[in-house]
C-alpha cells in the first residue's frame, strides 16, 4: 500500500480529537481566564458585573503587587548565572569515559525532583538551628546565618534553591551542543595557535549561542513564573520579602477566591513573559542564522 | 507529492492508536471526576493531621455499625481541605456532605444549611464547654456549624524551672515579661530559652500581635481596622517577647518550636497545645513529661481561638444522617476519648471536669479550659489576615517599624469589604469600634 494523500487525511482525522481535547482543556481555561479578568467574579454571584479594566487597574496599583513582581523579574537575573554554572559543568563532564558518564547521571538528579520537594528539602538543609549547610560552614569558622529567617538572605536561598534544581537542564543542553561541534573547526583554530581560551571565546562560545538562547528562553520564562520554590522554602516569607509575583496571584485566587483579581494579574505576567520570550527568540533567530552561515 | 511506502498493516496499527488516543482521553477524564456522593451514604472532610482524621475514620466504622448509613471520610492537608471544601461548594457538585472548616469560610456560609432547628431539637448546645457555642458560625442569625477540636493560642511552660524558680504564674503581661527575665538569668547559661515560638511560619505571626491587643478590629465605618495606639504598643510588645526567643527565631517552624520545647530546650513555649500535648506526654519522646502546664493567659489581650467546625452543605438530602454524624463526635463517650486517643480537644463541659481526665491531664485541662472560654476568632477574612502577618513579618525581621506597620495594615484594610458574618461575630464579641 502507498502512503498517499488520502491516507494523510485520515491520519489526520484520526489525530484531530485528541488535538481538539487538549485545545480545548488548554484554550478554554485560558480564554475563560481573561473574561474572568474582566468581570467581578464571587463565590456568591459566579461571573457577577462588568468591571472593565479596574481589575487590571487594582492588581497594578496594588504595591504588593509591585514587589511581587520585581521579585519575579530579579529571579530572572540567576538564570545568566545557571548558564555560567550549567556551561562549565558540561565542559568539564563532556566526554565518554565512565567516570564522566558516571558524574554526568548525578549532576542531573536535581532536575528529577519535584519543585515542591526541592523547597521543602532546602528548607530543612537551610535551618539555622539543624541545617547540614550551617553545620558545615560552622565547621569552617564560616558565618552561619539565619537564611530563611532574614529578608535578604532568604531570597538568596529561593534563589539558590530554584538554581540548584535547574541548572541539570542547561547542563543537559550544552552537553548536546559541545558535542556536535564541528571538530575540524576546534582543530584548525589549535593548529592556527589558539590558546584554550581563545578557542573557547571565538570557537566554542559563538557556536553554542543557539545553545545559550535556547535555555535562555525556557529558564526565563520559568524563572519568572517561579512559585513552587517559594511556596515550600518560605510560603513569601519573611514578611512580604520572597513573594513573586505568581505566588501572590495564587494566594488572590485559591486562599483568598478573587479570582478576577488573580486572572488579571495572570495575564499581567503573561504579557510580560511573552515580551521576555519574544525578544529572546529574535536573539536565538539571529545567533541561527549567523550560526549557519559560518 | 511524494510517495512513501506504508504497509497496510503500519496504516492500520497508527490510525488505531490514534483513534484509541482520541476517545480514551474524554473517558478517562470524565472517569477521574468519580465523587463519593455517589456510593449512596455521606462524605466528609477532615484535616489530614494524624488527629482529626484519624478520629474521623474510627469514629465512622462505629457510626456505621450503629447506624443504617455508610460514611466515608476523605482527609487532606489543611490548604487542600480548604481548597477542595469551596471547590466543591461553588462547583455545586455535592462531593461532599459534611464539610470541616471555620470562620475563613465565610465566603461559602451561604452554601451550609442552618442547624438551629436540629439545635433545638436535640439540645445540642448545652453541654457545650464554656464559651464554645457562642463563639460558632452564624449566618442570617442562624448556627451553621457543629463545633470540634476547640484550641486556644497559649503559653505552656515548664512548671518545674517555673517552681525551682520560685516563681508564681503572671496574671499581666507585663509580671510574663519579669518572669522571662528571671528565666533567662536562672537557666541561660543551661542552653534553655525563656520562649520559642513559630515565627518561621508566616500565618503564625497574628498571634504575637492578638496576645497583648485588647482594640477593635472593625471601625466606626464598619471596615477592617486597627486602634492605632493599642496596635502600635502590641507590636512594641511582641518585639520585646521576641527578644527573649532564639535569634533564628523568625525561620522555626511550628514542629521545630514544638520540638524545641518537648527537648526540654525551652522555657515558656507560645503555641497551640493540642499539637504538642501528645508528643509532650509521651515518654518515648518528651524529655518534659510531668514537667509542663497550660498556663492562663495573661491580661489583657486577644486570646486566639482556633475551633473547627462540621457543616452540611444545603445539598445534603439525608440531613438527618448528616446531623447524627456531625454531633456523634460529641456523645460523652466519644469526646471524652478524644484527648487520650487521638489529640484532639473535647468540646463537653463534662469531659473538662472528668475525674480520671482531670487526674491524668491536670496540667492541661485547668489552663486550656480557661484559654478556650475567654477565646475568640479574628473577625478578619483571609486576605486581611495573611496581610497582617506578612507586615509584622517585615517588623520581626527590621524591614518595617511598628508605626509604619499600623499604618500600612490600616491603609491597606479599607480595601477589603467586611463580611456580613465575620461582621456580626465581631459585634457580638466587642470588636467594633464604638
Amino acid at each position: 500500500m502507498t502512503y498517499e494523500r488520502r491516507d494523510t487525511l485520515v491520519l489526520v482525522a484520526l489525530i484531530v480529537p485528541a488535538v481538539a481535547w487538549l485545545v480545548f482543556a488548554q484554550g478554554y481555561p485560558l480564554l475563560y481566564s481573561l473574561v474572568l479578568s474582566f468581570f467581578n467574579w464571587s463565590p456568591g454571584t459566579g461571573l457577577g458585573d462588568f468591571a472593565g479594566l479596574s481589575n487590571f487597574a487594582s492588581i497594578l496599583g496594588d504595591e504588593r503587587f509591585q514587589g511581587a513582581l520585581k521579585l519575579s523579574v530579579l529571579f530572572l537575573a540567576k538564570v545568566p548565572i545557571e548558564l555560567a554554572i550549567g556551561f562549565a559543568l558540561a565542559l568539564f563532564i563532556l566526554g565518554q569515559t565512565a567516570w564522566r558518564r558516571g558524574v554526568r547521571t548525578l549532576l542531573l538528579l536535581p532536575m528529577l525532583i519535584a519543585p515542591i520537594a526541592v523547597g521543602s528539602m532546602w528548607r530543612l538543609l537551610l535551618s539555622s538551628d539543624s541545617g547540614l549547610v550551617n553545620a558545615l560552614l560552622g565547621t569552617v569558622g564560616l558565618p552561619t546565618p539565619n537564611w530563611i529567617g532574614e529578608q535578604t538572605t532568604a531570597v538568596v536561598a529561593a534563589l539558590w534553591a530554584d538554581s540548584w534544581e535547574w541548572i541539570p537542564f542547561s547542563i543537559i543542553i550544552y552537553v548536546a551542543a559541545l558535542s556536535g561541534l564541528d571538530q575540524t573547526l576546534l582543530a584548525s583554530a589549535e593548529v592556527d595557535g589558539a590558546s584554550q581560551w581563545q578557542v573557547l571565546r571565538y570557537v566554542i562560545f559563538p557556536m553554542t549561542l543557539p545553545a545559550t538562547l535556547l535555555i535562555l528562553v525556557f529558564r526565563s520564562i520559568d524563572a519568572f513564573i517561579t512559585i513552587d520554590i517559594v511556596y515550600s522554602l518560605t510560603f513569601g516569607g519573611p514578611g512580604f520579602a520572597t513573594e513573586t509575583g505568581s505566588l501572590y496571584i495564587f494566594k488572590q485566587g485559591l486562599r483568598y477566591f478573587d479570582i478576577s483579581q488573580a486572572a488579571a494579574g495572570s495575564w499581567v505576567m503573561l504579557g510580560m513573559a511573552l515580551v521576555i520570550a519574544t525578544i529572546v527568540l529574535k536573539l536565538k533567530g539571529q545567533a541561527d542564522r549567523a550560526v549557519a552561515r559560518n | 507529492m511524494e510517495r512513501r511506502t506504508l504497509s497496510r498493516q503500519a496504516f492500520l496499527k497508527l490510525g488505531g492508536a490514534g483513534l484509541a488516543l482520541s476517545a480514551g482521553l474524554p473517558f478517562v477524564a470524565a472517569c477521574a471526576g468519580d465523587s463519593g456522593s455517589e456510593s449512596g451514604g455521606l462524605t466528609a472532610t477532615y484535616m489530614k493531621s494524624g488527629t482529626y482524621d484519624v478520629a474521623a475514620n474510627d469514629f465512622a466504622k462505629e457510626f456505621e455499625k450503629k447506624n443504617d448509613t455508610n460514611i466515608s471520610i476523605e482527609a487532606f492537608p489543611y490548604a487542600a481541605l480548604r481548597q477542595n471544601n469551596t471547590n466543591a461548594v461553588m462547583a455545586g457538585t455535592c462531593d461532599y456532605n459534611v464539610v470541616s472548616g471555620s470562620y475563613y469560610l465565610a465566603d461559602i456560609y451561604d452554601s451550609f444549611r442552618p442547624l438551629d432547628d436540629l439545635v433545638e431539637r436535640n439540645d445540642f448546645s448545652k453541654p457545650l464547654a464554656a464559651g464554645l457555642w457562642e463563639q460558632c458560625s452564624i449566618n442570617n442569625g442562624a448556627h451553621i456549624g457543629v463545633p470540634y477540636g476547640p484550641d486556644a493560642y497559649a503559653l505552656m511552660y515548664r512548671s518545674d524551672l517555673w517552681e525551682e524558680a520560685g516563681l508564681s504564674w503572671p496574671k499581666s503581661w507585663d509580671e510574663f515579661l519579669a518572669a522571662l527575665k528571671n528565666v533567662r538569668a536562672e537557666y541561660g547559661d543551661q542552653g534553655i530559652t525563656p520562649l520559642v515560638f513559630a515565627a518561621g511560619a508566616p500565618e503564625q505571626l497574628p498571634a504575637l500581635f492578638f496576645a497583648t491587643y485588647d482594640g477593635y478590629f472593625i471601625n466606626d465605618q464598619g471596615k477592617y481596622g486597627l486602634d492605632s495606639a493599642k496596635a502600635t504598643e502590641a507590636i512594641k510588645f511582641a518585639e520585646q517577647l521576641l527578644s527573649f526567643a532564639p535569634q533564628d527565631v523568625t525561620a522555626i517552624s511550628i514542629d521545630e518550636a514544638n520540638s524545641k520545647f518537648v527537648d526540654g530546650e525551652a522555657a515558656v513555649l507560645y503555641g497551640w497545645p493540642s499539637f504538642l500535648v501528645k508528643t509532650a506526654s509521651d515518654p518515648d519522646s518528651s524529655q518534659i513529661v510531668g514537667k509542663w502546664r497550660v498556663g492562663e493567659m495573661p491580661q489583657p489581650g486577644f486570646v486566639w481561638l482556633s475551633m473547627w467546625e462540621m457543616y452540611t452543605t444545603d445539598c445534603t438530602e439525608n440531613v438527618n444522617a448528616a446531623w447524627k454524624w456531625m454531633t456523634f463526635w460529641s456523645k460523652p463517650e466519644n469526646d471524652r476519648a478524644l484527648l487520650p486517643k487521638y489529640g484532639v480537644n473535647p468540646v463537653l463541659g463534662s469531659t473538662y471536669r472528668d475525674q480520671q481526665l482531670l487526674k491524668e491531664y491536670s496540667h492541661y485541662f485547668p489552663g486550656e479550659e480557661k484559654n478556650v472560654a475567654r477565646a475568640m476568632f479574628p473577625p478578619l477574612s483571609g486576605e486581611p489576615q495573611d496581610f497582617l502577618a506578612s507586615t509584622l513579618g517585615d517588623v520581626f525581621t527590621g524591614k518595617s517599624t511598628a508605626e509604619e506597620a499600623v499604618r500600612s495594615v490600616n491603609e491597606k484594610w479599607t480595601e477589603f469589604d467586611v463580611q456580613e458574618p465575620l461582621s456580626q461575630a465581631a459585634q457580638r464579641n466587642g470588636l467594633v469600634q464604638s
